[in-house]
């Protein structure tokens, strides 16, 4: 299939034919991403999407108009949370307005359904506007060839999973979507595209923190362009209606507001909307103007724009007007070297990507893109450009964060979609024309509206046709060789988007020694004991990872959770686990806290356990309790024999080894870490409650307090 | 003990009033013999009479009566009647039975017998008692380790209008360990049952406490509420969902849960799993709660729904284990539920309307329900609608379920029902309705009507906008 769609790629063709392909890949982009639903089950995953699952059921039931107004006081005990203004809701809209519009149609689909199956979806409207994207910058051929890349590659997969129902499954259909529509105002100038272009832009702020990406790159963009010249009443339209309605939408986003006024992460719009209105008066003004005048009148108007600009900015930024906390995360993104906040460098996909992960997600693009780059330039239009820009910048970003690799699988795609295109084209064409009569008409490959950058060798006479037969030969390997690296890539896309990320990581399958798998079901099993088996109003304690999962899952009340507004109420949580019990038994009392839950690993070698994220919470609440925690007193975090006091005193250590012994008492071996090191041992405050199968997840009851004692009670009568 | 001693009383007191009516004939009906096996291996305890009924009156006895002392006709879950082999008998509770010498309290039960007895003549007929929450444990409260203890009272005599010549009772434990038992003398506790001296010219209404305090580790895990969803479909399903809430009504556990002293030493009381007998036929089963497929679950071939011995090639049963044990107190929310072929539970009757059949009480080996819903969704179009549950018309609230491209909805039939016990509860509900197959293709038409009207729709405006 994919080598047809190759062989497609190379000239003109029927666009019944082109819609049918897109159609198909379209197909194949939904199907393969229901690996983690074949091997599982239709669940949410991992655990952001247990979050967005939760406000989807909220807004479903109440309608969209509680949903802004949502106070969820079950979330950051005793602080609660204004969920409808502290979210991006396009994720929680999108899937009502299906969910609401397949009710309409009598179709009384489970909203969980919806859920799981909206990455798939949008997975499949990616590859459309792909298809899009890429004709606009360069041709069909090439627009399907991407469309074919997108629907699979593991970078993009990797977030767009059936289950992953996440804001970046909607958010890249988002983003590629407003790039396109702005790629196409530009070309067009029309206020239509340029219309919609803030629309779609209005979608993304909706949906992802990312857009700020956006916000961004249009600007520089539209400088780049007016720096190299290509300043055009088709740009100033583009910039200006993009820049007026998309603020306007931005600050309709209650999470955004009036910061997209204010926040320096929007500051590059604002400058480059008055740099273009000053070109769009000078280009007016060098009509009217000799040379010599107007070269004074822009000498003076880039100094005094320099000047005024540096004054007003100082002023700005001293005043506080320009700012704002939101900045910290967009800080470390521009700047690699910069300190890192724990909060944020604790999350692995926070880390700076390693060459391999690059491999790992776009294969052989990481070579292709930059050829396509090639292309790109070559042509010089406008388009062609914008992928550019998109390429170059999100490049950098995604070496800064994993995460962001995600924004850079697109650009890749495109990219290499052009460079296989023009390959294609090149060889293809080599082949072609030794075949055919020499004196023939040679085909019309391209519509191409500007020049056409790519040069390839045609025989044009009898002596050239002899060294075409060798052309021809090279051709034909060529193109074998690119055949070959595309079919390796679809093996490893499916592959990887089978083995790697597929999984739902709620439940998991575990080799046994005899060769047969079984299911880890721990962390349901312990949320369901939790919902079925306690107090509906228990507070439960756990590090904030399984926040949204107690929230979801279980539906008790907990005290920090995924959404990490706030970091003292974290350390204050990593304190608990940091402390000795008599130390902690306080701080469980003063905030209510029922049940401590703890996830463990070392009976079945689970590596991302809490004694493995121990180090990152003694961090984290020794940055705000430096007092009462002290990071070196816990050695290497090493829980086995050469464990320090503090370590083995510590509630974590506690709670995970509790009672983690052999049956017949023998020193406990925990699987990852070797023999423990500390073994018998009581617990004062607290009780082991439950204990999964698999003794993956742990929950241990707050002991109520004791009763005064006889002497205190005389004390206290008067 | 002072329930001893108050029940001492009680007994006193009524057998001061049982001997008062003595000489008092009934109907001249008299228990010549009755043997009473009490069975009380499970937390369903099962009382089967025996009873050779002699016929001293003048006139031939088509029915007979038997009581319950006050208070336990509410745990009664269901009675069976059958008269020598196999001729079941209805069994019908008569409040307003005027018995002349019964005891303040007590409830009245007809049998009416299928071959009269006449004068002088005798028959054997059988009565079958199921009662629910009449074991309960003692103490109240254990840890994980502990076996769990449960007392159960019962009348040691047959409580019957007619005096008793011969009575014999032994009771089935569900161990060996009996911690004690009431009354002790004349009492032979061998292996796991008791078994009583023979009884003579025992008076009618006699009244004698019976109490056995014994270990029972059985599952004592009752369905609170039980939510069945039977759906028909006229291309070839029947769809049967059941939606739980167990609960595990024996001794609460104190004191902390430990995984390890669970994996060393298991832990005595607890339930991990429950079993559902099932068709052969019944296809995509699946197990699941709110938060998704419960993945452990295991199906057997050919279990019946008895012993461990009965195999019956008919059936599979069903294990779901449940996310985790369930020890005194905890409880745990979960449906399944599968498919079966239509063509096994529908008939046409001979006035032409659709009859559909299946099982009342859950389908669960050994389980109490204690309040059930039956929702009946019949496919859209389905009129004139009769249910009828164990041979009698059934009360129904009538409403209408939305799926998948109807227009009216589905009519839904809902039935209420409590302290069902299964598998001793063999009724079966029977719906009956019209239903033309026309009505079958509506939703195909109704879909390639709106997809010729899509495609239409987007060819004028082709036209109108692109040409």
């Amino acid at each position: 299939l994919t080598v047809c769609r190759q062989v497609m790629g190379s000239g003109a063709f029927p666009q019944v034919l082109a819609a049918a392909i897109l159609g198909l890949i379209c197909v194949l982009a939904f199907s393969s991403r229901l690996f983690a639903v074949v091997k599982y089950e239709s669940v949410i995953h991992e655990f952001d999407p247990y979050f967005n699952f939760r406000g989807t059921q909220y807004a479903v039931e109440h309608g969209l108009g509680e949903f802004w107004n949502w106070f969820d006081d079950t979330v950051w005990y005793p602080l609660g949370r204004h969920v409808g203004h502290t979210v991006y809701p396009g994720l929680m809209v999108t899937a009502s307005a299906i969910y609401n519009g397949l009710h309409k149609l009598g179709f009384p689909i489970e909203i969980r359904n919806v859920c799981v199956f909206m990455a798939p979806i949008f997975g499949a409207n990616t590859a459309i506007i792909t298809f899009f994207m890429t004709k606009e910058a360069w041709d069909t051929g090439a627009g399907l060839v991407a469309a074919a890349l997108i629907s699979m590659v593991p970078g993009y997969m990797s977030r767009s999973v059936a289950g992953s129902y996440d804001n970046e499954c909607i958010a890249i259909f988002a983003l590629l979507l407003t790039f396109f529509t702005f790629m196409k105002s530009v070309k067009t100038g029309s206020l239509k595209w340029a219309g919609i272009c803030s629309v779609a832009y209005f979608y993304m702020v909706m949906a992802w923190g990312g857009y700020i990406y956006i916000t961004n790159l249009i600007p520089a963009y539209t400088y780049g362009l007016i720096i190299l010249g290509r300043y055009s009443p088709r740009l100033w339209v583009a910039y200006c209606v993009w820049y007026t309605l998309g603020s306007l939408f931005c600050m309709q986003v209650p999470f955004v507001g009036l910061s997209a006024m204010y926040n320096s992460t929007h500051m590059a719009s604002h400058a480059v909307f008055f740099l273009i209105q000053v070109t769009a008066i000078m280009r007016f003004v060098r009509g009217i103007l000799n040379a010599a005048e107007y070269r004074r009148l822009l000498k003076f108007i880039v100094l005094s724009i320099i000047g005024l600009g540096a004054v007003g900015g100082a002023v700005a930024f001293s005043v506080g007007y320009i700012g704002g906390a939101t900045t910290t995360r967009f800080y470390t993104l521009l700047d690699p070297q910069s300190d890192k906040i724990p909060i944020i460098s604790s999350v692995s996909e926070h880390q700076p990507s390693s060459w391999p992960s690059y491999f790992f997600d776009l294969h052989f693009m990481m070579l292709l893109a930059p050829v396509g780059v090639h292309f790109c330039v070559k042509r010089w239009t406008d388009s062609a450009l914008f992928l550019v820009a998109y390429g170059m910048t999100s490049a950098y970003f995604s070496a800064i964060m994993i995460r962001l690799v995600l924004v850079m699988a697109p650009a890749a795609v495109m990219l290499s979609a052009i460079a296989i295109s023009c390959s294609f084209n090149t060889f293809f064409v080599a082949r072609d024309e030794s075949l055919l009569d020499a004196k023939r008409k040679p085909k019309e490959f391209r519509k191409g509206e500007d020049d056409d950058g790519v040069d390839y060798d045609r025989p044009s006479s009898p002596t050239q046709a002899l060294s075409s037969t060798v052309n021809s030969l090279m051709a034909l390997i060529t193109v074998f060789f690119v055949l070959l690296i595309l079919l390796t890539f679809v093996v490893h896309s499916i592959w990887a988007t089978s083995q790697a990320y597929s999984n739902p990581s709620i439940v998991m399958w575990a080799g046994g020694g005899n060769g047969r798998q079984r299911l880890l079901d721990d962390f349901r099993e312990a949320y369901r004991w939790l919902n079925q088996n306690t107090d509906p109003d228990a507070k439960i304690a756990s590090w904030w990872d399984y926040g949204y999962q107690t929230s979801a899952m279980a539906g008790r009340t907990t005290l920090v959770d995924n959404n990490t507004w706030n970091n003292t109420h974290i350390a204050t949580v990593g304190r608990v686990m940091a402390s000795m019990e008599d130390n902690a038994a306080p701080i469980l009392r003063r905030l209510d806290i029922d049940y401590l839950l703890v996830v463990f690993g070392g009976y079945v070698g689970y590596s991302s356990d809490d004694i493995n994220k121990f180090a990152w919470m003694v961090k984290i609440s020794s940055g705000v309790y430096p007092k009462s925690v002290k990071e070196e007193n816990f050695g290497h975090f090493s829980a086995g024999q050469d464990a320090t006091p503090t370590m083995l005193n510590s509630m974590m250590y506690k709670m995970c080894y509790y009672r983690f012994h052999s049956p017949d008492g023998r020193r406990g071996y925990d699987v990852m870490r070797g023999p423990v090191g500390r073994n018998k041992f009581g617990l004062s405050v607290i009780e082991e409650a439950f204990t999964t199968e698999h003794w993956m997840t742990r929950i241990y009851k707050v002991r109520k307090d004791p009763n005064r004692s006889p002497i205190n009670a005389v004390t206290y009568q008067i | 003990g002072l329930w001893v001693g108050s029940a001492r009383i009680m007994m006193t007191k009524l057998f001061l009033i049982c001997s008062l009516y003595f000489f008092c004939v009934f109907g001249g009906l008299v228990n010549k013999k009755v043997a009473r096996e009490i069975d009380i291996s499970s937390n369903i305890a099962r009382v089967t009479s025996t009873i050779t009924l002699q016929n001293d009156g003048s006139g031939a006895a088509n029915e007979f009566y038997f009581a319950l002392p006050a208070g336990n006709s509410t745990r009664l879950s269901a009675a069976f009647a059958t008269q020598g082999d196999d001729d079941s008998l209805s069994v019908t509770e008569d409040a307003s039975a005027k018995l002349s010498g019964a005891p303040a309290g007590a409830t009245f039960y007809k049998v009416k017998l299928q071959t009269a007895i006449a004068a002088g003549e005798d028959t054997e007929v059988e009565i079958e008692l199921v009662f629910t929450g009449a074991i309960n444990p003692f103490p109240r409260t254990i840890t994980q380790k502990d076996n769990q203890l449960v007392i159960f009272y019962d009348n040691l005599h047959f409580f019957s209008p007619y005096p008793t010549t011969e009575e014999s009772v032994s009771v089935t434990l569900a161990s060996s360990t009996v911690e004690g038992n009431y009354p002790k003398e004349d009492a032979e506790v061998s292996e796991s049952t008791i078994k009583y001296k023979d009884f003579e010219n025992v008076a009618a209404y006699s009244f004698e406490l019976l109490m056995v305090h014994y270990q029972n580790n059985k599952p004592f895990v009752v369905a609170e509420n039980l939510h069945r969803t039977v759906q028909v479909s006229h291309w070839g399903a029947l769809q049967i969902e059941e939606a739980y809430k167990l609960v595990h009504t024996g001794a609460k556990l104190t004191g902390p849960f430990s995984r390890l002293d669970m994996m060393r030493f298991g832990a005595p009381s607890s339930v991990a799993d429950v079993s559902a007998v099932l068709p052969a036929a019944a296809s995509e089963i699946y197990f699941r709660d709110v938060i998704g497929n419960i993945s452990s679950s295991e199906i057997k071939a050919g279990k019946g729904s008895g012993s461990e011995d009965d195999v019956d090639e008919d059936k599979i049963e069903v294990k779901m284990t449940q996310r985790f044990p369930l020890f005194g107190g905890w409880q745990t929310e979960f449906y399944y539920g599968y498919n079966l072929a239509l063509e096994n539970n529908m008939n046409i009757t001979d006035s032409g309307k659709y009859q559909l059949t299946f099982p009342f009480a859950s389908p669960l080996k050994e389980m109490v329900t204690q309040e059930m819903t039956i929702d009946i969704i019949l496919p859209e179009g389905a009129s004139d609608v009769t249910i009828n549950v164990a041979g009698a018309a059934a009360k129904f609230l009538q409403s209408t379920t939305l799926s998948n491209l109807d227009t009216a909805g589905r009519p839904t039939f809902t039935l209420t029902a409590s302290n069902i016990v299964s598998p001793d509860n063999d009724d079966v509900v029977v719906v009956e309705y019209n239903f033309s197959s026309g009505s079958l293709y509506q939703e195909p038409i109704l879909l390639t009507v709106g997809f010729f009207c899509i495609f239409v729709t987007s060819m004028v405006v082709n036209w109108m906008f692109f040409q």
